[in-house]
C-alpha cells in the first residue's frame, strides 16, 4: 500500500511525440474522410441528374421521330384546346392510314413505305413551332420533360448535300446557366431528304 | 558472441496479425476510394449508336438507296454517310445471302472504334433477298 501511494505521486509524460503524430495523422484521415464524402456526394448527385436527363431525351426523341403522338392528329387541335388533357403524347412521324395507302405500296412491309417511324410530317414539326412561344410548358409537359429546371431545344435540319440547313428549331436554348445538357440525335427523312433530329435536354 | 551469432540463426515472425488486419484494412480504403473517383456511371451510348444504326438502315430501305447499292450504284448511300453526325463513324455493307459481300462503304475519313454497334436488316430487290450491315461507333 506504501508502494503504491508513492507511484501515485510520481508525475507521468503526458504528450509523447508518438502520441502529437498519431492526433496530426487522425486529424488528416478525418479531414479527408469528409472531402472524399463530399466529392462523392456531389459526383454522384450530378450523375443521378445527367442519367436522369439522358433517360428522359431519349425517351422524348423516341416519341417525336418514332410515332404520330397521341391523338395522331394533334397538330389539327386548336391553340385553346392544346394543353395535356387533351394531346397525351407528342409524334412527328406522318400518319400511318393503310387505307390511304397506293395500292402499290399495300404489298410492301410498312417500313418500306414513306409513313410512319421516322418519316417525318412537316406539317407537324411546323405546328409545334408556331405552339412553341405560347405552349412551351405543355409541349415539355407533354414531352416528359418534368425535372425540375429541366428545359428543351429540338432542331431539326435536312442534308443538302454537303452540309445540314436548320430547318426549325423548337424550344430554348441552353443559356449561361446551363449545369448539364445532354444531345440526343435521331435520323430520319422528310419528303424523301435526310433529316437529323437533335434534341438537348438541359438543367438550370 | 556466440550469444549474438545464435540470435542471427533465428527466424522471427515477420507478419502478425495486427500487420495482416492493416493490410486488409488498407486494400479496402484504396479500393473504395478508387470506386469513388472511377468513372462508373450509366452508359446509354450503345443504345443511341443503336437507335441511329436502325434509323439508318430504315431511311435507307424507304429511299431504295439499298437497292441501287445492290445495283452498284454507291453514291446516295456514301451521301448518307457523310450525312451521319459529325461524331459518328459508319461503315454499310451489303450480302446476299451466303455469298458474301456485294457492297462496302465507309465514311470517309472516319475510322469504327473497337466500341462498335452492329446492326443488321433484310430487304427484297428484284425477288432475291438481300441482307444489310450498318456498324457505327463514336470516332
Amino acid at each position: 500500500m506504501v508502494r503504491y501511494s508513492y507511484n501515485n505521486n510520481k508525475r507521468g509524460q503526458i504528450f509523447s511525440l508518438d502520441l502529437i503524430i498519431a492526433m496530426l495523422m487522425f486529424i488528416v484521415v478525418i479531414i479527408l474522410i469528409f472531402q472524399i464524402l463530399d466529392y462523392s456526394n456531389n459526383k454522384i448527385g450530378l450523375e443521378e441528374s445527367a442519367n436522369d436527363i439522358s433517360i428522359i431525351a431519349g425517351n422524348a426523341i423516341s416519341s417525336l421521330t418514332e410515332t404520330e403522338g397521341n391523338p395522331n392528329n394533334w397538330s389539327l387541335i386548336s391553340l385553346n384546346d392544346f394543353n395535356e388533357s387533351n394531346v397525351f403524347s407528342l409524334g412527328l412521324a406522318k400518319n400511318s392510314n393503310f387505307n390511304n395507302q397506293d395500292s402499290s405500296v399495300k404489298g410492301k412491309s410498312m417500313s418500306s413505305n414513306n409513313n410512319g417511324y421516322i418519316v417525318l410530317d412537316k406539317n407537324k414539326i411546323s405546328r409545334l413551332s408556331s405552339l412553341n412561344n405560347t405552349k412551351y410548358n405543355e409541349i415539355r409537359n407533354i414531352l416528359g420533360i418534368k425535372g425540375p429546371g429541366y428545359e428543351f431545344l429540338l432542331s431539326v435540319k435536312n442534308w443538302n448535300g454537303n452540309s445540314y440547313d436548320t430547318i426549325k428549331n423548337i424550344g430554348r436554348y441552353p443559356d449561361d446557366n446551363a449545369g448539364i445538357v445532354v444531345k440526343k440525335n435521331r435520323m430520319g427523312l422528310i419528303e424523301n431528304n435526310i433529316t437529323l433530329v437533335e434534341l438537348r435536354v438541359w438543367k438550370r | 558472441m556466440e550469444k549474438i551469432g545464435l540470435r542471427k540463426n533465428r527466424k522471427g515472425l515477420i507478419f502478425t496479425i495486427d500487420a495482416i488486419l492493416a493490410i486488409l484494412a488498407t486494400i479496402m480504403i484504396l479500393i473504395s476510394v478508387y470506386s469513388i473517383f472511377s468513372n462508373s456511371h450509366f452508359n446509354s451510348e450503345n443504345n443511341d449508336l443503336n437507335k441511329i444504326a436502325l434509323d439508318s438502315l430504315t431511311v435507307l430501305e424507304k429511299n431504295d438507296y439499298l437497292d441501287q447499292s445492290v445495283s452498284g450504284n454507291l453514291t446516295m448511300i456514301n451521301n448518307f454517310l457523310a450525312a451521319l453526325p459529325s461524331n459518328i463513324c459508319g461503315n454499310i455493307s451489303v450480302y446476299y445471302q451466303d455469298k458474301g459481300i456485294i457492297t462496302s462503304s465507309k465514311k470517309p475519313g472516319c475510322l469504327i472504334s473497337d466500341n462498335v454497334v452492329v446492326t443488321r436488316r433484310a430487304f427484297v430487290f428484284e425477288h432475291k433477298t438481300y441482307f444489310a450491315k450498318m456498324e457505327v461507333s463514336y470516332g
